[in-house]
Order: C-alpha cells, then sequence, then structure tokens
C-alpha cells in the first residue's frame, strides 16, 4: 500500500480509513436526567483497508464483530449520525466523478477520488450505481410484494436506464443470463417466495449487476444457502472479478471458504481489524493469537484427522462491544497474554497498533509490535 | 431486439396488468367468509339505497327539513299509516287541491245556510270520510294558486270561513273569519281552523265545561259524547272553505279571478290524519321517511368521509414518523400523546356549541364537526404504522432499494405504503362506524350540525319524551336506531373479515 501523497493507490478503488462506527445504546430518559454517560456499541471502532479492482478481499470474524457494519459503512448504508470518525474514499467511473464534483466540490479529495461521507445526500444518486450489495438473506433482500421483473426494472429507472420498456427488458433478460436464471421469461413474472434461495441469491446479484457497479459487497452471500448450490453463486462472484474487474468485499464467518475466495483477508475483532495480509501468507502463517485460534477451528480438510479433537487455543466468549477493556481488546481470551508475561504490561494498557509484520502482512498484536515498523 | 427480450418484456408487461390481482385476491377471501359476505351485500345495499336518496330527493331537503311551514300539512308525532292494515284504527289523511267548487256574485245569499254572503265568493269542498274510530289531528287548508293585484285600483279583502258539516247534521264555522287583505292571506298562505272557537263552540252542544272542550277541541269536532267519554263520530263529513270578497267590485273580481290576474283559485284542503306516510312523522310533522332517506347518504359521507381522512392523516404520520425518526419522529408521537390525553368529548361538545352558533351550511358544520373528531383521532393508527414503518424500514430489502439509489419518496411510496395499505383499510372499515356512532352521540347531547341525520331523529325523539312526550313513539326512535345500528354492524362485519384476511398476510411479510 505505498500511498505517498495520495489517499488511494493508483489500482484502490476504496479505501477505509479510521472508520469508526459507534452506535448509541438507548438510555431511559431517567438514566440521561441522572447523568449516566451515552453508552456505544463500538461496532466499527477504527478499521482502515484499501480493496483493489479485480480484486476479492475478505473480512472474517465472528459474528457480530462488525463485518456487516463495515460493509454498510463503505456504501454508506450507515446513517451519518453513527460516524464517529474516519473516511471513506472511492474512485468513481470518470462520469460519475464528473457528475459528483459538479454537484459537490467540497466530496472531491483529489483528482478522481471522493470522500464519500462528504457527499450530501442529494448529490449521491450517481455513485449508488457503482456501490453495490449482496445481502446475506436472498429471502429478505427481495421486495415480497415485486415480481422479479419489477424489481429487476427498479434500479434501471430510477437511473435512467434503457428508455423503454422493450431496452429495459433487453438489459434484465442479459443480468439473468449473467446469473444463469434461463431462461429468463420463466423468471420476470414470478415472486420472490417462487424461487428457491439460491435462485433468488441470483436476482439479488443480477439487481446488482445491472448497474454496472465498481465495488460490490458480498455480505455473506452463500451462508444461507444450501452448500450444493454454493459454488455457483461463488462462480458468478469468481466471474465477475475475472472477467468485469470488479472490486468485492466478500464477508464471511468462515476461515475456510475465505481461504477458498479471497485474495487478501483481513481478520476483524470486536470492532477492529486484529490482522491483514494476502490470504495464503495469513493462512499459512497466521501472526495474531486470534487468527491462530480461528485457524484452529476450521475442519480438517483430510477426513482421517477429522475426528481428532483438537485444542483451540482461546479462553472464554466474545466481550462486549459496548465495555471495551482498556488496552488490547481481546485479552481476555488470549492465551499469548498467559503464556508471554514479558508483555502483559503492554496488553494492559495500549491497544496494540497494526503493523506491518512482514511485506504486506500487517498484524495488531503486542507480541509483533517489537519487529515490526509500524505503518501510518 | 432478441426474442429472449420480447419474452421477458411481455412477461413483465402481463405482471403489470396484474397489479391489482392482490386487492382482488383480498376481497375474493373477505367474500368466502359468512362475516365479510353478509358486511359486505349489507354495504351494497346501503350505498345502493343512498344512490337511490340521492336522486330522488329534492335537492332543497335540507332548507325544506328545517323550515316547519313545510311540514304544517303533516299531523305530527304520527305512527305509520300501515298500521291500518294490521288492524289499527286509522283515521285517514286527506289532502286534495282543488279548485273552487262553486263561485259567483250574489246579493245576500245564505251559503251553507251559516255563512252570509254579498259580492262575489267562492266554494272549496272536501269531503272526509271516517270509517275507524280513531281522531284525525285537525283541518288546514292552504293556498296553492293565487295572486295579490289590485283590482279598479283598490287591494281584494278576503273574509274566509272554513264550514264543517258533520255527518250528525251540526254545522259549525270552526275559524275566526277575520277579513284580511288578499295579500296578506298569500303571504299567510294557510288558514286553520280555531280550536277555541270550535270549543266554543261545541260545549255548549255537548254540554259540558268550555274548559273540558278547550283541552281537546278537535276531538269534540269529530267525535261524539258517549257517557262521560268522546268517542270518534264516524261518517262523512263535508268541509267547505268559503272566500267572501270585498272592498271591489264584485264583477270585476269574478273576471280577475277566472283570469288569474287576482285572487285565489286553487286550494289544498287537508285533514291530518292519526298516521302518516311509509314511516309516521315527528313532533314537527316530518315525514320521517324523507329523514331515514336522507339519512343514509348523510351517514355514509359522514363515516366515509371521517374514516378516509383520519385513516390518511394518521398513515402519512405514521409513515413519516417511523421513516424520518430524529425529532420529526419525537414530534409527532409527542403530538399524538398530546391528542390522545385530550378528553374527546368535552372538545367536541364545545367546538359544536361553537359551531352552533355560527351562520354557516348544516355541511359546513357536520365537516368542522367531524373534522374535529378526525383529528383528535388519527393518533392510534400512526402509532400503529409507525410500528410497522419501523420493522419494514429494517427489512434488508428496503436497504436494497437505497442501495441502488431509490429516493426517500420512493422507498415509502414503492415498498412501505404497500405492505401497510391492506392494515390501515382494515382500520378505515372500523373507524366508518365510529365516525357515524359519534355523530349520532353528538346529536344526542345537543351538538347538531341541522342535518335531518339518523343521530338528529333519534335525538329528536329522545327531546320529545324528554320534555314529557310518551315512549310509545316507536315508529320514531326504531328505524334510526335500527339503522344506525345495522350500518355499524355492516362495517364492523367487513372489518372483522378483513382482519382476518390482512392479518396472516402482514404476518406472511
Ligand atoms: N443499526 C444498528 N443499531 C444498533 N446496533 C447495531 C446496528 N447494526 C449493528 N449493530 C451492532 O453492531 C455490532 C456489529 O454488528 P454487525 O456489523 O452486524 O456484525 P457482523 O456482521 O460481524 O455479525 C453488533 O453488536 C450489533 O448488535
Ligand atoms: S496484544 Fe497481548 S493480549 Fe492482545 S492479542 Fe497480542 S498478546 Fe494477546
Ligand atoms: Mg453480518
Amino acid at each position: 500500500m505505498s500511498k505517498e501523497n495520495h489517499v488511494l493507490s493508483s489500482n484502490g478503488v476504496i479505501r477505509a480509513d479510521e472508520l469508526r462506527v459507534w452506535f448509541p445504546v438507548r438510555r431511559s430518559f431517567i438514566d440521561a436526567l441522572r447523568g449516566k454517560p451515552q453508552l456505544y456499541v463500538h461496532a466499527v471502532d477504527g478499521v482502515s483497508f484499501e480493496v483493489h479492482e479485480a480484486e476479492i478481499f475478505c473480512l472474517v470474524g465472528e459474528s457480530g464483530c462488525g463485518k456487516t457494519t463495515t460493509g454498510r459503512a463503505l456504501l454508506r448504508l450507515v446513517e451519518r449520525d453513527n460516524i464517529y470518525g474516519g473516511h471513506v474514499y472511492f474512485r468513481p467511473s470518470k462520469e460519475a466523478f464528473e457528475e459528483v464534483s459538479r454537484l459537490a466540490p467540497r466530496a472531491v479529495v483529489e483528482e478522481g477520488v471522493v470522500d464519500l461521507y462528504k457527499v450530501p445526500d442529494k448529490a449521491m444518486k450517481p455513485l449508488r450505481r457503482e456501490l453495490q450489495i449482496v445481502f446475506q438473506d436472498p429471502f429478505g433482500s427481495l421486495n415480497p410484494r415485486m415480481k422479479i421483473g419489477d424489481i429487476l426494472e427498479e434500479p434501471l429507472i430510477i437511473h435512467g436506464i434503457g428508455s423503454t420498456p422493450e431496452e429495459r427488458a433487453e438489459i434484465i433478460a442479459r443480468a439473468l443470463e449473467t446469473v444463469k436464471l434461463t431462461p429468463p421469461e420463466e423468471f420476470v413474472d414470478r415472486y420472490p417466495h417462487q424461487l428457491s434461495g439460491g435462485q433468488r441469491q441470483r436476482v439479488v446479484i443480477a439487481r446488482a449487476l445491472l448497474l454496472n457497479p465498481r465495488f460490490l459487497v458480498a455480505d455473506e452471500p452463500v451462508s444461507m444457502l444450501d452448500v450444493s448450490i454454493r459454488a455457483e453463486i461463488l462462480e458468478i462472484l469468481f466471474e465477475l472479478k475475472e472477467k468485469h474487474g470488479l472490486a468485492q468485499l466478500f464477508i464471511t464467518h468462515d476461515l475456510a471458504l475465505a481461504r477458498h475466495v479471497c485474495d487478501r483477508i483481513a481478520v476483524m475483532y470486536l470492532g477492529r481489524i486484529v490482522e491483514m495480509g494476502p490470504t495464503d501468507t495469513v493462512i499459512a502463517k497466521p501472526l495474531h493469537p486470534y487468527t491462530r485460534a480461528l485457524m484452529a477451528a476450521v475442519p480438517e480438510p483430510d477426513p482421517r484427522n477429522r475426528l481428532r479433537i483438537r485444542n483451540v487455543p482461546i479462553k472464554g466468549e466474545v466481550t462486549s462491544a459496548v465495555f471495551l477493556p482498556k488496552g488490547c481488546r481481546f485479552r481476555p481470551r488470549c492465551v499469548a497474554y498467559d503464556q508471554t508475561p514479558a508483555i502483559r504490561d503492554k496488553c494492559d494498557n495500549e491497544e496494540p497498533p497494526l503493523v506491518e509484520a512482514e511485506p504486506g502482512h500487517y498484524v495488531a498484536c503486542w507480541l509483533h509490535a517489537a519487529r515490526a515498523r509500524q505503518t501510518g | 431486439m432478441s426474442t429472449r427480450a420480447e419474452e421477458v418484456r411481455k412477461k413483465m408487461a402481463k405482471a403489470r396488468s396484474e397489479r391489482f390481482k392482490e386487492a382482488r385476491e383480498i376481497l375474493s377471501e373477505v367474500w368466502r367468509s359468512l362475516m365479510g359476505k353478509t358486511g359486505l351485500i349489507l354495504i351494497v345495499v346501503l350505498i345502493a339505497i343512498s344512490i337511490y336518496a340521492l336522486i330522488t330527493m329534492p335537492p332543497n331537503i335540507v332548507s325544506l327539513w328545517n323550515n316547519p311551514k313545510n311540514w304544517q300539512f303533516n299531523p305530527t308525532v304520527a305512527p305509520p299509516a300501515w298500521i291500518a292494515d294490521l288492524g289499527e284504527p286509522v283515521a285517514p289523511q286527506v289532502e286534495k287541491t282543488l279548485g273552487p267548487m262553486m263561485q259567483g256574485v250574489t246579493n245576500g245569499k245564505m251559503v251553507d245556510g251559516i255563512v252570509p254572503v254579498v259580492g262575489f265568493y267562492q266554494v272549496y269542498t272536501l269531503r272526509y270520510n271516517l270509517r275507524h274510530p280513531a281522531f284525525p289531528q285537525g283541518i288546514l287548508a292552504g293556498i296553492i294558486g293565487g295572486k295579490a293585484a289590485l283590482v279598479g285600483g283598490a287591494q281584494p279583502i278576503v273574509i274566509p270561513y272554513i264550514v264543517v258539516e258533520r255527518p250528525d247534521g251540526i254545522k259549525l264555522i270552526i275559524n275566526i273569519p277575520t277579513p284580511m287583505t288578499l295579500k296578506d292571506l298569500l303571504a299567510a298562505g294557510v288558514i286553520s281552523l280555531n280550536p277555541n272557537q270550535v270549543a266554543a263552540y261545541l260545549a255548549p252542544r255537548f254540554n259540558i265545561s268550555l274548559t273540558v272542550a278547550q283541552s281537546e277541541p278537535v276531538k269534540l269536532l269529530f267525535g261524539k259524547l258517549v257517557g262521560s267519554k268522546i268517542e270518534p263520530l264516524l261518517g262523512t263529513y263535508k268541509i267547505d272553505l268559503i272566500l267572501v270578497y270585498s272592498g271591489v267590485d264584485p264583477a270585476a273580481m269574478q273576471k280577475a279571478v277566472i283570469s288569474h290576474k287576482s285572487g285565489i283559485w286553487r286550494v289544498k284542503m287537508v285533514v291530518k290524519g292519526s298516521a302518516y306516510g311509509l314511516m309516521g312523522t315527528d313532533d314537527v310533522g316530518h315525514d320521517l321517511w324523507l329523514g331515514l332517506l336522507f339519512g343514509f347518504p348523510a351517514a355514509l359521507a359522514i363515516g366515509f368521509f371521517g374514516a378516509v381522512t383520519a385513516a390518511l392523516i394518521g398513515m402519512v404520520m405514521g409513515v413519516i414518523s417511523g421513516y424520518y425518526g430524529g425529532w420529526v419522529d419525537e414530534l409527532i408521537q409527542r403530538t399524538v400523546d398530546v391528542l390522545g390525553n385530550i378528553p374527546l368529548l368535552p372538545i367536541l361538545v364545545l367546538v359544536g356549541v361553537i359551531v352552533q352558533e355560527w351562520n354557516i351550511s348544516p355541511w359546513a358544520r357536520l365537516f368542522i364537526i367531524i373534522g374535529v373528531l378526525v383529528l383528535v383521532s388519527w393518533g392510534g393508527l400512526t402509532i400503529i404504522v409507525r410500528s410497522m414503518v419501523l420493522s419494514i424500514k429494517s427489512e434488508p430489502y428496503v436497504e436494497a432499494a437505497r442501495a441502488i439509489g431509490a429516493s426517500d419518496r420512493r422507498i415509502m411510496f414503492r415498498h412501505i405504503v404497500p405492505q401497510i395499505l391492506p392494515y390501515v383499510f382494515a382500520n378505515l372499515v372500523f373507524s366508518v362506524p365510529a365516525a357515524i356512532l359519534t355523530e349520532a352521540g353528538l346529536d344526542i347531547l345537543g351538538i347538531r350540525s341541522g342535518l335531518p341525520t339518523w343521530g338528529a331523529i333519534l335525538s329528536d325523539a329522545e327531546a320529545y319524551v324528554r320534555s314529557g312526550g310518551s315512549y310509545a313513539i316507536w315508529w320514531w326512535i326504531l328505524p334510526p336506531g335500527l339503522l344506525i345500528g345495522i350500518t355499524s354492524v355492516a362495517f364492523v362485519f367487513l372489518g372483522l373479515a378483513l382482519e382476518t384476511v390482512v392479518e396472516p398476510r402482514l404476518r406472511r411479510r
């Protein structure tokens, strides 16, 4: 990530920079009167990473660690009130950039790059086309009262793509073929509940593709699907990367799946990235105690070893994202902390920074901080 | 264009043409339930009657209703005429519009043997046959055709006499024949009997004291004394209206009358029966049939206007509140809290009293009252809609819509409102009877718009009973009461049926 003076590297499409998304915990009126402090869920708490063109970047972590929120924040789907710091830099297509720089010149950070949270709502439309998302739940992400044809026509109407019903039908037919829902005319007049989970997820992908996006968030796109159809959906995402150079943020809690899908991987724990690097490197040589624990939890590919009881090096449960411990937030569960008395003082008092332990491989742990140069 | 795309376009066009399929589905499901069917049939009937009423009713029904002069030919507090078919003795209502039976100039003749006439005179005659032992309520003559113009340069003077010849041969002049100018007489429009004069005439003949006679003079007119009781005297009565013209040249007067230049030439003679019309009358003599008929469109207008506006406001506020959140939400919710805690009845009574003092049309008055009702009653729906919007808003498909660039308005109207519309509709149906019942309740409390609604008719009955009238006025109480009840039940049935159809659909969402 050679940045020099640029916020985005030359092949970077989108970048989160020290992004913080907090959700205020509802307190009663009485508590507010009594002066009890406002508490926050620190869903995303200082996250930085960049996704490149033709790359699938994975966000891995246990449920509740802030993956979905990170993805939504990148697409500016999080309320601005909940952004407690940081930036999202995005490089739109040339046309979209021109439109945004005309509508909202203050959002332009440098040539070709905009700061998404500086774009006013009414100037977002050209950018919406290029920022798309596929949700985890294929049952919830299609309006149950709309037919597939109407669902797919909506983005075209919103963005004025295809001026006649004929043109729009042509585009819709092509999109359905891309996601292998053929013949397309079989699907347009059906309701979502008349489709299987896999078919629905393809419709969701087709809807995202209609707008020809530059960046796609795939939020656990296969976790709710039968194993048998997962491969086909992943195949489509692969194709999008290979053929169209689409930058993708692939969110999953399944390290085994991430290993299979991603070019680079970032491991999240309680709102922070604890380790990040090329997938092979991270998998082959996990540095963070949490990553090691996750690795140990991955089922053995070799069936002979599968029944062996393995020792997963972690203690306890995920702690609360409201009351974070001082120092390293992984400390209450860290086995290395117990085993390495020398760094305990650091772990107790200082948040470990994300440092480059080896070229392209970053980790946030005091075990490795010493022999790494700190990143900006 | 590829054939494939052509197929897709066709299918989509077809799907679009089926957009209202869901409404049809809901309707047919409602129709399949007994309650839904009953409600729908009743409502269709109510609407059909309302249309009939609107078509057949005089357009000025409201002013017509509120001017007692229009009802003076009717008996008061009279049951429906068809009670005769049930074997009740009834004195029939007889109304006839007549020209003069006889007219001419005389120089001192005793017309009917008791009216001395000099000059031009006319006689209008009505025969009245009393077959059953019941008392008519009175005798009245109204002037239908006439004109007050000078004759030979002078204003004609008219002396009207009403002469009754009873079956027992007794002949009476039953009004005080007061000379009036033709102009004044036409302005008065009616010539009525004078009860005191009847009493004074008949007391000595029946050998009873004047005070007793004065208590029921009309009964004396149509009665005979049996023991100490007055019973109806059956047989044919001949009633003559004799108009004597003076102050002008008799021959000229006659010419003027015949050529319709001045004088009177058409008269409506009425014997008020003991029963009247299809639905009877109230204490003013209003034909209740007309009032009840008018009540149909009035009730539906009140119900629909109240329910539709309350539902619209409630839904829009709920959607805005739930969708935008923040201070807008806070403001709307606090407003709902405040409105919900305002005691409705005192406010309505207050507004009603103020509105009654205003000189505006009864319709305007009614809509102000309903408007206040709406203003305080949209809150309940808003709270429900808000919570539904909150849950729909967090559905991934709403976020998906935002992600594809849908505007707030599009999300609200395309993705949220269609989901809650069936529920809002069921709620609307329920609040139709609420509006109707509230209007009726206000009528009873004396908050009147001036329209002859069912509630107004009921409240008149209540006032009548309270001021000492008898409770036996079933025709005045039951029909408006039943109609209010049936109308309410119709909408409640439909609402219940709709709810059972709509609820699972909401849950399936
Ligand atoms: N809209 C929201 N309001 C309040 N809390 C939220 C909201 N969205 C997410 N959270 C909280 O933020 C944390 C991270 O959630 P999420 O990003 O969904 O995690 P993940 O996708 O990794 O499972 C959780 O504790 C969750 O309860
Ligand atoms: S910083 Fe300390 S507590 Fe945190 S993961 Fe590393 S060793 Fe464990
Ligand atoms: Mg998630």
